[in-house]
């Protein structure tokens, strides 16, 4: 029995590192080729298609003048673009900065919302923008992103280069990567994931998920599929896997940059993170609910890495965690040996080797204290996650069996002092 | 060459009530007998208590080589009906006593081939009135007049016959530099001048009865060495070398396989998949002409160690396995009850565990080996003990049985082989393929000398069986002493258990061997997933080792691509970067 579920968690763990290896390797050959379709594409460039930038905002006055800022530097046509700046229901400044730049610029809408229309979390905001929406684009940013000049030339380029494209996604760095431990590690983290699981889904199976920001969707899209899910806790997952449905692909194109803040306190991060393992797992249980409804079959491949992430490997890390534990106290006569220490080796090797392959992508990533930062993360950061998943699965358990209503978190910002 | 059919595991609803229908009548495992007659052959003795004694187990032995159809009757329950469809009709007197009027009357009545051994022949009837006896001589030679083959034996005291007129003396006894017949003949009448009929009289009984069952059997010493205690911690080197001296000399071999090696200090148990080199060796060995025989699951019972404990006797006791190895067994009499049906109940309850615990175990070697692809022929009990009931409950899954055989319950040192192959009533239709010259004793400097000697005497028969043991951790090099000498027996035919007929067949595993044929293996796969799914242990094991080395392999190879990948990345950005600073 113990040398059963021994080695079940062995194969749950190790499916996924070879999965993970499998898209890593992806990632490497999408970083490779990328450049070359996007110098090709510009070429191609015919017209400029128009573009709807939403950003909704709730409480950001820290940090929503410099995003503002920062779109007002975008380079692409003032007149092909429009930028709507949703402020739902904020109790703060927001609604009088977006106003005063609003006014300044014309391409510049706001939007207030208000009770009881107000308030419904992040979907609910962007379906308000997306009511007053006129491009054929729409590209969506967080309220405290600073995307690079050409980012929304990159995403629109690809839309119209690529009819099968749904939406397009681009990369996201964090801006604030140097303030502390936990942003360094946040930083190493989003770079690895986006390089791994973003460029390698889609180089393998030209699967992407939406982040949140930095994406552009066509609007005949949204307005088929009705806008965003607003019970959704990670909208964007859920978006993402009914653009698949639809029939379309979601583009992974590292060459639209933006810049974003990560969370610098520890309770900040583990509400946020809380947030997005329960969104995860709440479309792990719609979709496997409509398991056979799903069109495109390549999505069940997410769900299952979903299923995976949150459930699968979650049991096996923490099975064997403890069998490892009870094997310290009690013989329990684990059969397997050697090979497991071997495992065990190459699975930290394997760890090391991704993150730093996705680093030396970025520029002036790969550096030795980063390394440092990469194998202290093993045994601080990664093992933090167990216990977010399992808090999470606990919350998400009650919110179902209670029927509780969904409560949006909104992440905190910092005032930027750069 | 060995072929694993698959078992029909998906069967038509109305062929499995069929299955079901005729399990419920318990068959034992049939193969041809050895014994190439069916004469009925009838039994008349005396003993002690007026119960079958090791003595006449030993007789059933002996006669079983040339028929199994025997019935066994103490002189008290004889009665003409018996002897009506009989073809020879034998008495044995194992002690003294005056037998009923009626058993002379019967012996006169029966005209065909007649056989008396031991005492009160002088009751058997006119036909015996020939012999005289005067007084009782001691011997320490046994000769066989044709021939003149000796053989030496501790003193023994044997009747003397006085004026044998007419009577062909077969075989003589010899001391004191005198000679006295022993086995006589007059025209269909045979006599045997002693109640002992066991060690050397059990050989010499062995030629002479081709005689009486006219049995014109071709001369030639069937033969075989059989590796003892083969379990999971035995050393695989010296087995791969005795493994390739055997196919050098291309003779064929028995390995007595333990499935299961059991720690006795820590009870860890260790099959052969934790083996592995082990269990290569020993499919060479199958591949190449050895023939895997089940000898036991553990080769113990309570804390012993395996090879060393007994398995199917609670040697404490001293009597069957009847309860738990943790449990005192209960030695009772008819006279600790107060009725007979509570001392059956007793004796019924004690025989009802024996049944289940050899059942399982037997039923679990077998499928532990044949899950490790360990095809077995046969089965040789542990120290060659097992109760009368035991070799009843073999016969439903064995065939064949090799070794010595244990005479009776009364205790486990009584035991012996017969001097041939022989199909004996008390093992239920198994044949027995005796182990005759012993094995080499670790500290017996002799040991080789004294087996050969055993094998001289096994060719006082002319069919006689020349087998014998060896356990391999005595090394390699008195494993060629002994089986160099061996061969210099003449006459000597080493058997092929793939050669001859041997069923093996427990809960969904049938073996079948025969001559001419290839080995059939059928296995219920479908059936043994519900009823044993650990049989599938070894392969779903090795599945899944092999699973984690390609797991491990393929990490390690990514794990040096990415390290090369983030290389070429640096390489390419330092020369771009001077490039530009150059450019």
């Amino acid at each position: 029995m113990v040398n059963f579920l021994f080695y079940l968690s062995l194969f749950l763990i190790w499916f996924m590192l070879v999965y993970h290896m499998f898209l890593m390797q992806g990632g490497y050959m999408h970083f490779l080729r990328y450049q070359k379709k996007a110098d090709l594409w510009e070429k191609r460039m015919a017209y400029y298609p128009k573009v709807s930038i939403i950003i909704p905002a709730h409480n950001e006055e820290v940090v929503i003048e410099n995003t503002i800022e920062a779109m007002i530097r975008l380079k692409y046509p003032r007149k092909r673009l429009e930028l709507i700046i949703v402020n739902d229901n904020s109790t703060d400044n927001t609604g009088s900065i977006i106003n005063k730049y609003a006014r300044a610029y014309s391409f510049i809408k706001a939007i207030h919302t208000k009770p009881p229309y107000a308030g419904r979390g992040k979907s609910g905001a962007l379906n308000s923008g997306l009511v007053a929406a006129t491009g054929e684009y729409i590209v969506v940013y967080d309220a405290d992103n600073q995307p690079e000049e050409d980012a929304v030339y990159y995403l629109a380029q690809a839309l119209q280069n690529d009819q099968k494209a749904g939406a397009v996604v681009g990369k996201f760095r964090v801006l604030n990567a140097n303030k502390n431990m936990l942003t360094s590690f946040i930083n190493i983290e989003t770079i690895t994931f986006q390089w791994l699981a973003q460029a390698g889904r889609w180089f393998w199976f030209k699967l992407t998920t939406i982040p949140g920001t930095n994406f552009a969707i066509r609007r005949s899209i949204l307005e088929e599929l009705g806008g965003w899910d607003e019970r959704a806790l990670s909208e964007d997952t859920e978006l993402s896997i009914r653009v698949y449905n639809l029939g379309y692909h979601i583009r992974f194109f590292p060459a639209a940059i933006t810049w974003e803040q990560e969370p610098e306190t520890f309770k900040v991060w583990w509400k946020q993170r809380t947030r997005w393992a329960r969104g995860n797992q709440y479309v792990i249980l719609k979709f496997l609910i409509q398991f056979f409804q799903l069109k495109n079959k390549k999505v069940y491949l997410d769900l299952f890495y979903f299923l995976f992430t949150y459930m699968l490997f979650l049991a096996g890390v923490l099975v064997s965690n403890l069998l490892f534990v009870l094997n310290l106290f009690m013989d329990l006569d684990i059969s397997a040996g050697g090979i497991s220490l071997v495992l065990l080796v190459l699975a930290f090797l394997l760890y090391m080797t991704e993150i730093m392959l996705a680093l030396s992508i970025e520029k002036e990533q790969a550096t030795f204290k980063n390394m440092l930062a990469v194998i202290l993360m093993y045994f601080t950061y990664s093992q933090i996650w167990l216990a977010l998943v399992v808090y999470s699965l606990y919350l998400e358990a009650k919110r179902v069996l209670l029927k509780q209503d969904v409560v949006w978190y909104k992440t905190q910002r910092y005032k930027q002092t750069s | 060459m060995i072929v694993i059919k698959n078992g029909k595991s998906f069967k038509c609803v109305f062929l499995s009530l069929l299955l079901i229908l005729l399990s419920c009548f318990e068959q034992s495992v049939k193969a041809d007998s050895v014994s190439d007659s069916d004469l009925h052959v009838v039994i008349v003795y005396s003993s002690e208590t007026g119960k079958v004694t090791e003595n006449i187990k030993l007789l059933d032995m002996l006669i079983g080589h040339f028929s199994p159809n025997m019935t066994f009757l103490p002189s008290s329950e004889i009665e003409e009906a018996d002897l009506q469809d009989a073809d020879v009709l034998f008495y044995y007197g194992e002690v003294v006593e005056v037998l009923p009027a009626k058993v002379g009357s019967l012996f006169d009545s029966f005209t065909k081939t007649k056989v008396a051994l031991g005492y009160n022949v002088e009751y058997l009837g006119d036909d015996y009135d020939f012999i005289q006896f005067g007084d009782n001589v001691l011997i320490n030679e046994l000769v066989l007049v044709e021939g003149n083959k000796k053989n030496e034996l501790g003193d023994r005291l044997i009747f003397q016959m006085k004026d044998l007129k007419e009577a062909e003396v077969l075989v003589k006894g010899a001391g004191n530099g005198k000679e006295y017949p022993l086995f006589i003949k007059k025209n269909e009448l045979y006599y045997h001048a002693s109640y002992q009929i066991d060690s050397l009289f059990s050989t010499y009984l062995g030629e002479v009865f081709h005689e009486v069952f006219k049995a014109d059997h071709p001369e030639g010493h069937p033969a075989y060495l059989r590796l003892e205690d083969i379990h999971p911690l035995t050393d695989h080197t010296i087995m791969k070398e005795i493994a390739d001296i055997f196919i050098e000399k291309e003779i064929p071999y028995i390995i007595s396989v333990i499935p299961i090696y059991r720690n006795p200090e820590t009870g860890d148990e260790y099959h052969f998949g934790d083996f592995p080199k082990l269990l290569e060796v020993l499919k060479y060995m199958q591949e190449n002409g050895g023939r895997i025989i089940l000898h036991g699951y553990t080769h113990q019972y309570k804390a012993d160690e395996t090879g060393e404990g007994f398995e199917f006797w609670d040697v404490d006791a001293n009597m069957p396995i009847t309860v738990p190895p943790d449990e005192t067994p209960e030695k009772k009499q008819r006279s600790d009850f107060q009725t007979e049906d509570e001392y059956l109940a007793f004796l019924a309850k004690q025989k009802a565990f024996e049944v289940d615990y050899i059942k399982t175990k037997v039923t679990k070697g077998i499928q532990d080996l044949v899950s490790y692809g360990l095809i077995p022929y046969a089965f040789e009990a542990p120290h060659y003990t097992m109760s009368q009931s035991g070799y009843e409950i073999l016969s439903e899954h064995f065939s064949t049985y090799i070794g010595q055989l244990q005479l009776g319950d009364r205790d486990w040192q009584i035991m012996a082989p017969a001097p041939y192959a022989t199909s004996p009533t008390f093992l239920h239709g198994m044949n027995l393929l005796p182990e005759t010259i012993g094995y080499v004793e670790p500290d017996n400097p002799h040991a080789i000398d004294e087996m050969m000697k055993k094998a001289e005497e096994m060719t006082v028969v002319r069919d006689g069986y020349i087998a014998g043991f060896y356990h391999p951790y005595l090394g390699v090099e008195k494993f060629k002493e002994l089986i160099g000498r061996m061969e210099q027996i003449p006459n000597l035919q080493w058997i092929d258990l793939q050669q001859t007929s041997n069923v093996v067949q427990v809960d969904n595993i049938t073996v079948t061997a025969e001559e001419t044929e290839e080995l059939s293996v059928n296995v219920e796969y479908f059936e043994l997933l519900k009823d044993s799914p650990e049989f599938y242990n070894p392969k779903v094991k090795s599945t899944a080792d092999n699973t984690m080395w390609l797991f491990a392999l393929s990490a390690g190879g990514m794990v040096v691509l990415f390290v090369l990948y983030a290389v070429i990345i640096k390489i390419r950005r330092m020369r771009t970067e001077k490039g530009k600073y150059y450019g």
